[in-house]
């Protein structure tokens, strides 16, 4: 692996779980927020 | 909750792939490897920006305000995955060209597809009355679409660019390796499902916001 490329590796993962777990998130809060107009 | 775990991983594998498993791209060297994350970014702005035109269709048809709700979101997501290929464009670019931006035709015909859409929430701002405000949006985002085929597809090969093609129009075939091809594929997959995950999660709340607005003028 070239100089450098594993820092890329992992700056990109990070930004995806990031993103994926604010999106599970959102998901979630619209989910509950969808449960409570139903009541 | 499923199929968003599934791809939560599988996006994850791709990355991995994408470093790992992938080789470095002939003539582009480490920096080719962003293509598996700038090619899907703008092929999901394209199906989106179309997807917004089908709505605006469906809007004019019907004159369900729904529609109008999906175009906006539609056109949203397409505006978001434009500004994703047009960074990570720039960034390959510094790569292999040495600078960010250069003006080359793509470049310009990306800033002018954002410069477009741009105009389409400045429009949609600047109506308060929501069926005015829809049938006008719906209008300008047909027009707007029109323009996609032209600025993404033809405008690129019609001048000098020095953006490479992927696609081989004499051998109707990818030009990459088998390895690249296959994590490629993986990623446009993946980047299709987190559109569809997006777009989902994003239309739910619009209903909320707009069911909460109807209780309100009761």
């Amino acid at each position: 692996m070239a100089e450098g490329l594993s820092y890329v590796l992992a700056v990109t993962l990070i930004t995806w779980l990031g993103l994926f777990f604010y999106l599970l998130r959102v998901d979630l809060k619209v989910k509950e927020a969808e449960r409570r107009e139903e009541i | 909750m499923f199929w968003q775990i599934i791809l939560g991983i599988w996006m994850v594998g791709v990355i991995i792939a994408s470093f790992l498993y992938m080789p470095a791209t002939q003539g582009l060297g480490e920096t080719g490897r962003i293509l598996i994350y700038h090619v899907p970014s703008a092929w999901i702005a394209v199906l989106a920006y179309l997807m917004a035109m089908v709505n605006s269709l469906g809007y004019l048809r019907q004159g369900d305000l729904r529609w109008d709700r999906q175009a906006q979101v539609n056109a949203e997501l397409g505006t978001i995955f434009c500004i994703l290929a047009t960074v990570t464009g720039a960034i390959w670019s510094r790569g292999a060209w040495g600078q960010y931006w250069n003006w080359d035709p793509r470049q310009t015909s990306i800033t002018v597809l954002l410069m477009i859409y741009a105009a389409y929430f400045v429009l949609r701002s600047a109506i308060p009355d929501a069926d005015r405000r829809a049938r006008l949006a719906a209008v300008y985002a047909i027009l707007a679409f029109l323009t996609v085929p032209f600025l993404v597809f033809i405008v690129p090969r019609v001048y000098v660019s020095l953006h490479p093609d992927l696609i081989n129009l004499e051998n109707r075939s990818f030009d990459m390796d088998r390895k690249m091809l296959v994590v490629f594929l993986s990623s446009l997959l993946g980047f299709t499902g987190l559109y569809a995950w997006m777009y989902k999660v994003q239309m739910r709340l619009e209903n909320l916001l707009y069911a909460i607005d109807m209780k309100r003028g009761e």
